[in-house]
């Protein structure tokens, strides 16, 4: 009887580690980026149900590379800027299976990253050499920040 | 064992995370050898790398975007631009994802503008 215990547990393991194996995928997931010229914005979503959503979240942006900007320029060096959603998730009851009820908001786009720059730098014209990335901060599922980041070369015109 | 299963429960639970702060690639609009004044084959070759950490699918943490991956690439050439650029992701992971790394790679040469 104990040796068929023995054989039945690894069984039972052994999908339930698959299971977390995918859960943990999604960490090491990139976002925002394929193969197609689909624009994929960046929204931060909670699931369950919603009580409240007010979001704005990067969709697009063309920079300019080098090759793009006036030629009289003073360049301003690296600069950067960000912009986040926030968001709440609180489950209705102490279960596996219980709904959450959920609330998000908070303008993460572009346009006010980009914003954050022209406050920080009054003088600025332009970015190029642009890097865009999503920072996610989740601490117990509970509470959830989505920002995106921005860091680029400055000028301004002569 | 015992102590593992309810500590995996807990983590699908959780939606597979206690804590988690990641930095994710989203964008990067990089220079060409045309907006290079002089590009030429021998500009310096370099590599970035910037990577996110998961341990126990329960914490996750890393800043693993374009933003630190380039600041490596240039990390000894402060002032330069990198151009014809490559990018490439890179995941690593142990015994079902008890511990996994993804890490940004940018491949580029350094060129002045």
């Amino acid at each position: 009887m104990h040796d068929g215990h023995r054989a039945r547990r690894p069984a039972v393991i052994a999908p339930l580690l698959a299971l977390f194996a995918m859960l943990a995928a999604s960490p090491a997931r990139a976002v925002g980026e394929g193969e197609g010229q689909d624009a994929s914005p960046g929204i931060l979503t909670m699931g369950g149900l919603y009580l409240f959503y007010n979001e704005q979240a990067p969709l697009s942006f063309v920079s300019p590379v080098p090759s793009e900007l006036p030629r009289e320029r003073v360049e301003l060096g690296e600069v950067a800027g960000r912009s986040c959603q926030h968001g709440l998730s609180i489950p209705t009851a102490l279960s596996f299976r219980a709904t959450n009820v959920s609330g998000a908001a908070g303008n993460g786009g572009y346009f006010k990253a980009l914003e954050s720059i022209r406050k920080a730098h009054p003088g600025i014209a332009g970015i190029y050499d642009v890097r865009t990335d999503l920072r996610s901060l989740s601490i117990l599922g509970l509470y959830r920040r989505l920002c995106v980041e921005i860091v680029a070369r400055g000028y301004a015109r002569k | 064992m015992n102590r593992i299963v309810p500590l995996l429960l807990l983590a699908a639970a959780l939606g597979g995370c206690l804590y988690a702060n990641i930095s994710s690639p989203y964008a990067y609009r990089s220079s060409s050898p045309v907006d290079i004044k002089k590009a030429a084959d021998t500009d310096p070759l370099v590599q970035g790398k910037a990577c996110n950490q998961a341990v126990l699918w329960l914490v996750a943490w890393g800043h693993g975007g374009y933003i630190e991956s380039v600041r490596d690439a240039l990390k000894d050439h402060p002032q330069g631009v990198l151009y014809d650029v490559k990018t490439d992701v890179k995941i690593q992971s142990v015994l079902l994802g008890l511990w996994s790394k993804q890490c940004t790679m940018v491949t580029g040469r350094v060129g002045q503008l």
